[in-house]
């Protein structure tokens, strides 16, 4: 086969395969539902958190519930199981107030994702202050955005260094190949 | 060895080379939201030590793995020159590549601490078989000193960086099995490419060996990487983003500068085959520049695509 034939086999390989992939669905695992859900007004504390995934999850592992006063409830063993974490609560009056979980878990490609959620356990007492107030600053991770623009700076500034480095050694090289050939 | 005068400036280069890809791995990592960060205060914290060490730890491996292929290539004669004394070196490489792959699985048990039992996990059970691979790699480079062992040398070599792919974004590609394949592909002919252009470097800075046929005899299989990588990168990278999140997703992003790293190579690659390959005498100095160049841009590409592993692809 010449090497023009063998060329246009591969491209032709290459672009049947991207059109046989389908487009991605999804990436790292996310959360799909809570138990509590996010936001819910519960009349007493529930006895265990349960969260469900949108693919399995493993360990390293962590889910805590912290009221409104900061302090962390007492819980139950952690269980990490297919797509569902679990936590068990210890029985406990419920104070009125908003309460904050928050959960980190291991995606199936072994990289670590988190958030959190609230819920808020009704009560008579009015003064009850919101979540951002008792964990100012925590981040949900990183959604992997990126400015257009950046990208393609970047990508222009790069090709750019790199087609004038190519150009300098290619002075240097011709330059070489003679003195060191003749 | 590697002739005293060629010392210094090989081992500038070394430092300065390792240095431009951690850098580069960092900021890829804290651009792209792959690096490590504090969980809300009343989670478990192992810290932010193991973190890093799992983060950067893969870097190093790749630069081991990339040595003991290259050098294993030598030995296999496919290029000529020194190959018991490459087979020894890759041998060396093998036990490095062994060794950080332990490392990374015990900064992944000080992450774990104790929570759950270390195999339980895919990516612990994916970095033992590398560790256990390279390590027969090893042995077998340093016990059996025959020439006919060297194919089954390099086949394990080979064979050694494939498990980790496995554990990584693959599995939750739309399309695990196609993503998983093209991915080994990927990364088999870079290592292919960038190891053998390193042992090709190593043969003429030590002055052994027929070097000026070797060079000739590697430039079509590099050829034949070049294509190999970009077609399986392209099918790798629909595995996990559409063309159009190229450019609105850091994962997208590091993508196309990999690709333009790529085309950066290519130019210097037809260099060594117009003023390098093409001439009579094959001048060394000429051919000791243009790979010195090469292997600094596969560096940056090797710190971009360990960046990449570690990046949340779009959902």
């Amino acid at each position: 086969m010449s090497r023009r034939a063998v060329l246009g086999v591969a491209v032709a390989l290459v672009v049947g395969a991207s059109l046989a992939t389908p487009a991605p669905a999804s990436a790292h695992a996310e959360l799909v539902s809570s138990e509590p859900a996010n936001g819910a007004t519960l009349d007493a504390l529930p006895s265990e958190i349960v969260l469900t995934f949108s693919e399995n999850v493993g360990n390293p592992a962590g889910l805590s519930v912290v009221s409104a006063d900061g302090t962390v409830l007492e819980a139950g063993e952690l269980e990490v199981i297919d797509d569902t974490m679990r936590l068990p609560l210890a029985v406990a009056p419920a104070t009125p107030g908003h309460y904050l979980v928050s959960y980190n878990v291991t995606s199936a490609d072994g990289h670590p994702i988190g958030g959190e959620l609230h819920f808020l356990v009704a009560g008579s007492s009015g003064a009850v202050p919101a979540p951002e107030v008792l964990l100012p600053g925590v981040g949900g991770g990183d959604d992997g955005g990126a400015d257009a623009a950046v990208t393609v700076v970047l990508a222009v500034l790069l090709a750019a260094a790199l087609a004038a480095a190519v150009l300098a050694t290619r002075r240097v090289v011709r330059r070489l190949a003679i003195d060191d050939t003749a | 060895m590697i002739r005293s005068g060629a010392r210094a400036p090989v081992v500038a280069w070394v430092a300065s080379t390792s240095a431009a890809s951690l850098i580069v791995l960092v900021l890829v990592l804290e651009l792209g939201g792959g690096a490590p960060a504090e969980p809300p205060a009343p989670l478990p914290d192992p810290g932010r030590v193991p973190e890093w060490a799992t983060a950067l730890l893969p870097l190093l491996g790749w630069g081991a793995a990339i040595s003991m292929v290259g050098l294993a290539l030598i030995a296999s004669g496919l290029f000529g020159g020194p190959r018991r004394d490459a087979a020894r070196r890759a041998g060396i490489a093998a036990f490095v590549l062994s060794g950080l792959a332990l490392l990374q699985l015990g900064a992944y048990a000080w992450e774990l601490n104790g929570q759950a039992p270390l195999l339980d996990s895919v990516q612990a059970r994916g970095l033992l078989a590398q560790a256990i691979i390279a390590m027969l790699v090893g042995l077998l480079a340093v016990t059996v000193q025959s020439d006919r062992a060297d194919p089954a040398l390099l086949m394990a070599a080979v064979v050694a960086i494939v498990p980790p792919l496995l554990t990584g974004h693959a599995r939750t590609a739309s399309n695990p099995a196609l993503t998983s394949v093209a991915l080994i592909i990927h990364a088999i002919a870079a290592t292919v490419w960038i190891g053998g252009l390193l042992g090709l470097c190593w043969m003429v800075l030590r002055e052994q060996g027929q070097w000026s046929t070797a060079v000739r005899r590697f430039s079509p299989l590099a050829l034949g990487c070049v294509v190999a990588v970009a077609a399986s990168g392209i099918i790798t990278m629909l595995g996990h983003l559409s063309f159009g999140d190229l450019l609105t997703s850091s994962y997208g992003a590091v993508i196309v500068l990999k690709a333009v790293l790529l085309a950066g190579l290519a130019g210097f690659g037809s260099l060594q085959r117009r003023y390098v390959i093409a001439r009579s005498g094959t001048p060394r100095r000429a051919f000791v520049l243009v790979a010195g160049c090469e292997l600094l841009v596969m560096a940056l590409t090797i710190a971009l695509a360990t960046g990449l592993a570690q990046t949340p692809p779009p959902s």
